[in-house]
């Protein structure tokens, strides 16, 4: 046990070069994805917040796409775009919908209806509602979605290397592969590491922007 | 009795006429006609169900008649575009029981929602806010804080100073004092009657407390079943009720006291 620990710690400092272009290539992989799910499951909660039918049928596929094994999903997508980073980032922003989706339009139905009652008496425009009252008091939710999101994107994003994307899974790839286990261990940890670190800084922004006006 | 006439020549601001509206299957209001005059409390009555609230809703189109027209400041409100309704709701103040505070914003920017929603300067906002705030009997401290550091009261007079914000001509008020205890509730009936003694709006008042109703209307407009049981003058409600519904409703306030 402390062998393999010396010896993750030796592979750290010997290929420090390779780790950190790794990392690099996982944040990149990673922040797309949930740039792209962080956007298209804003809008859809959006909608899915004002008309029922959208809810339903969105809330139907956005489940179906978050229940497909991974591994099969990248599999399929294989035949239609290929090996690399689209088809990582397709299946990785197809599984961070769900989160975003449901706790945006959770966080906007949620809202007080006399808040809503006398947003729409005092003459609001539609836009201005959505700006000014909706998304701001959806705000906790959405944030908590993305937190959640966004955990799940880091850690999911290891899989990515076995469609011939890039990041830390690479690592853990050419671990398994060789029977190098110290390898597959340095990956996995920067990966825990990766994902604990944002799901830590997400929640202090969660609380800077709530703690006051939220009970 | 106060000057029923307000202005002389003056319209009357709301006109019903022949309004029928229903929930669903339930018919909610049954050939409805009134005229509210110009700077009157017209304070309106009934148990739930009676089409109290949706009266009030008609008259800034959060609701939709099947029948009848009602006419705001001379404008038909089921004729109006989506355009035209926003403009005719920023022309009415609106206080509601649950208040509805924006629980994001300051007191500041709760008061002069409105005028933010028309870009008004800033410096010039934070002014009107304060007199505002003073207008309803609150101090200038409260201006940052949040609704939810606010006692039921002061949400109150804070909902009354945004509805106040661009000095509108007409107040639509539904049970704004119902959740609060009584001693608030007299101390917000009597900043009412003053507010109304100086700026003279026009104001539809739904209560279901009848002494809060013979306080506070120049007129008195009892409900039941969607249409007018009666519509008088405090006095004339207590002393000469027109229908057993009405002498019910006056005896509960004689045996209060």
């Amino acid at each position: 046990m402390l062998d393999l620990a010396r010896e993750v710690w030796r592979l750290y400092t010997v290929r420090t070069d390779f780790f950190l272009s790794l990392l690099g290539q996982h944040l990149y992989l990673s922040a797309v994805s949930i740039a792209i799910a962080f956007f298209l499951g804003g809008a859809v909660g959006v909608a899915c917040a004002r008309n029922q039918a959208v809810k339903a049928v969105s809330m139907a596929v956005v489940n179906f796409l978050y229940t497909i094994p991974s591994i099969a999903f990248f599999g399929v997508l294989i035949a239609f775009t290929g090996i690399g980073d689209t088809t990582a980032i397709i299946v990785l922003s197809a599984y961070a919908l769900l989160p975003m989706v449901r706790n945006t339009c959770t966080g906007i139905s949620n809202i007080d209806p006399d808040v809503m009652e006398a947003a729409a008496g005092m003459g609001t425009p539609p836009l201005a509602l959505l700006w000014r009252i909706q998304l701001p008091l959806a705000l906790p939710m959405i944030l908590t979605g993305l937190r959640n999101m966004s955990v799940m994107v880091v850690a999911t994003a290891g899989i990515a290397a076995f469609v011939g994307a890039g990041g830390l899974g690479v690592a853990i790839w050419r671990g398994i592969t060789t029977y190098n286990l110290a390898m597959a261990v340095a990956g996995s940890l920067l990966i825990a590491f990766l994902a604990l670190s944002i799901d830590f800084l997400l929640g202090i922004w969660e609380k800077k922007f709530t703690q006051r006006w939220s009970s | 009795m106060k000057n029923l006439a307000g202005a002389a020549g003056e319209p009357p601001p709301i006109i019903f006429r022949e309004v029928t509206a229903a929930y669903g299957a339930e018919p909610v209001l049954d050939s409805f006609s009134l005229e509210v005059l110009p700077g009157e409390i017209l304070t309106v009555i009934g148990h739930s169900g009676c089409g109290k609230t949706t009266s009030l809703k008609l008259i800034n189109g959060l609701a939709r008649a099947q029948s009848g027209s009602v006419t705001v400041f001379g404008q038909e409100v089921g004729a109006l575009g989506p355009k035209q309704l926003i403009a005719l709701r920023r022309r009415i103040g609106y206080v509601i029981q649950g208040v509805g505070l924006f629980p994001h914003l300051t007191v500041w920017k709760n008061i002069t929602y409105v005028l933010d929603l028309l870009r008004e300067e800033r410096e010039q906002s934070r002014q009107k806010a304060l007199s505002l705030l003073g207008l309803v009997g609150l101090e200038p401290e409260l201006l940052r804080r949040f609704p939810r550091e606010l006692s039921g009261g002061q949400r109150q007079r804070v909902g009354l100073a945004r509805a106040l914000a661009f000095s509108p001509r007409l107040l639509l008020m539904d049970e704004p004092f119902g959740a609060v205890d009584g001693i608030t509730r007299a101390q917000l009936q009597r900043l009412l009657l003053g507010l109304h003694r100086d700026l003279r709006p026009t104001i539809y008042f739904i209560t279901h407390d009848i002494g809060e109703a013979l306080a506070l209307g120049d007129r008195v407009l009892v409900m039941r079943r969607g249409r007018i049981e009666q519509l008088g003058p405090p006095a004339e409600i207590r002393e000469r009720p027109a229908s057993d519904y009405v002498r019910q409703l006056t005896d509960t306030i004689i045996y209060k006291k």
